[in-house]
């Protein structure tokens, strides 16, 4: 691997080999596969724009620098309730359309099932708002549609208070074994 | 193993990189000025990349804006495939549904468009996708993919997550006699897109420029390399053996 920047046959290695972890990282973070997908792909897009400004030197280093880079989307999602798509954009692109196998796959690899049954005597922790939204999202299984109808309010609203509890959770929660799955 | 999603989205990437990427404006000011002059002086010839990726069952597509005789139109190809486009009005806040286009392929379309400012997303097939303004186009563009768009309905999703009715959602209409009445019934044909005929077509064993045949309302069939034109629908569907639903004339 050279010491200065990504050429693209090895970003596409690099994205080959931890997409599957990324969207599961993104799923097990906001419990929205969906936005796992386009939250990947604009990681992705991110990656492949700032490639020539890499210094690493092993492949440890260049898996760090991508999920550092997944680390900002994620946060741009908490803040703004939506999926940030610019480098998308300016790379002419769109995130892929999952089908109903990929998204069934994402929530194998994210160990959906098991946060579900793990999180519901845990959520007296959270804010009420954060906890109604949560249960309604993760529990209910409602979609944000249904949320933010029930709860009078957007859904940016409403996904950034699941995103929110989520990561609450993992702070209270740090003790336990579902510290890995949220 | 890698997953087939994983492949996809690797495999847009690498697209990408190939494509190259898109240079830094370093002086926007300066080039937003020379642009207006630009596009003042093509009175309308805009034509530009809007937007590529891959369909849901892998293949590459690519929009662009393909402006023609004046009217905004989007043009969108599949990979090598000819190019279909659709022209259309710029949406306004009285109709936040402007330019429509819907290509059907199996369980795997197309359908894109614009839409007014007030509109954040649309949802079409049961398929909902951000609408989002891009540089030198009205209003916001949305693009749909994954359906396979028997019904054409689109629904707008505004801010504050209400829904309203851009196109379909009317009662069924088994003969409609326009493209408005289509896309009011919700029927595929109404947002069909348009191909380019090339610059002539056959007629009566010689050639006519593809202007003059839509001039006079020719009954056009387009095979994979000439277009051939009849002066009815009846004489098409005899001359070719392609049945084409709709009114008779």
């Amino acid at each position: 691997m050279p010491e200065d920047g990504l050429t693209p046959a090895e970003l596409a290695d690099l994205f080959r080999a931890r997409c599957d972890d990324l969207l599961a990282w993104f799923a097990r973070r906001t419990w929205d596969r969906e936005a796992a997908v386009d939250m990947t792909a604009e990681t992705f897009a991110r990656a492949v724009e700032s490639r020539a400004r890499f210094r690493g030197r092993s492949h440890g280093e260049a898996e760090a620098w991508l999920f550092g880079i997944a680390g900002n989307v994620l946060r741009l999602y908490v803040r703004k309730g939506r999926v940030e798509q610019r480098a998308l954009r300016r790379l002419g692109l769109q995130p892929p359309v999952p089908t109903e196998d990929d998204l069934d796959r994402i929530a194998r690899d994210a160990g959906l099932d098991v946060l579900r049954a793990t999180i519901g005597p845990h959520l007296d922790a959270l804010p009420e708002q954060q906890r109604r939204a949560l249960r309604l999202r993760v529990v209910d299984e409602l979609s944000y549609a249904e949320i933010a109808e029930r709860t009078s309010a957007s859904q940016q609203a409403v996904r950034a208070r699941v995103s929110r509890g989520l990561r609450t959770l993992r702070q209270t929660m740090a003790n336990t074994p579902i510290e890995d799955l949220v | 193993m890698t997953s087939p999603l994983a492949e996809r989205m690797t495999a847009d990437m690498e697209a990408a990189m190939a494509a190259g990427l898109p240079r830094r404006r370093r002086r926007p000011l300066l080039w937003a000025g020379l642009l207006s002059v630009a596009v003042a002086g093509s009175a309308g010839a805009a034509v530009g990349f809007l937007e590529r990726g891959s369909t849901a069952d892998g293949i590459p597509y690519e929009i662009t804006r393909s402006d023609r005789d004046g009217k905004l139109c989007l043009e969108l190809r599949f990979g090598d495939g000819p190019a279909a486009y659709g022209c259309g009005a710029a949406p306004t806040v009285a109709k936040p549904l402007g330019l429509y286009v819907v290509d059907r392929r199996a369980g795997a379309g197309v359908a894109y468009g614009l839409v007014d400012a007030s509109i954040e997303r649309v949802r079409v097939a049961g398929v909902e996708t951000a609408a989002e303004p891009r540089d030198g186009l009205p209003g916001r563009f949305f693009v749909v993919r994954g359906a396979d768009f028997s019904d054409v309905t689109a629904v707008g999703i505004q801010a504050d997550a209400s829904e309203v009715t851009l196109a379909g959602g009317g009662p069924p209409n088994p003969k409609p006699l326009s493209r408005a009445e289509a896309i009011a019934a919700s029927d595929p044909a109404g947002a069909a897109p348009s191909v380019d005929m090339g610059p002539t077509v056959r007629y009566r064993g010689g050639t006519l420029p593809a202007a003059e045949a839509a001039e006079r309302g020719l009954a056009c069939h387009q095979g994979e390399r000439v277009t051939r034109c009849f002066d009815s629908l009846a004489e098409l569907e005899r001359a070719t053996g392609v049945f084409t639903p709709g009114p008779r004339r």
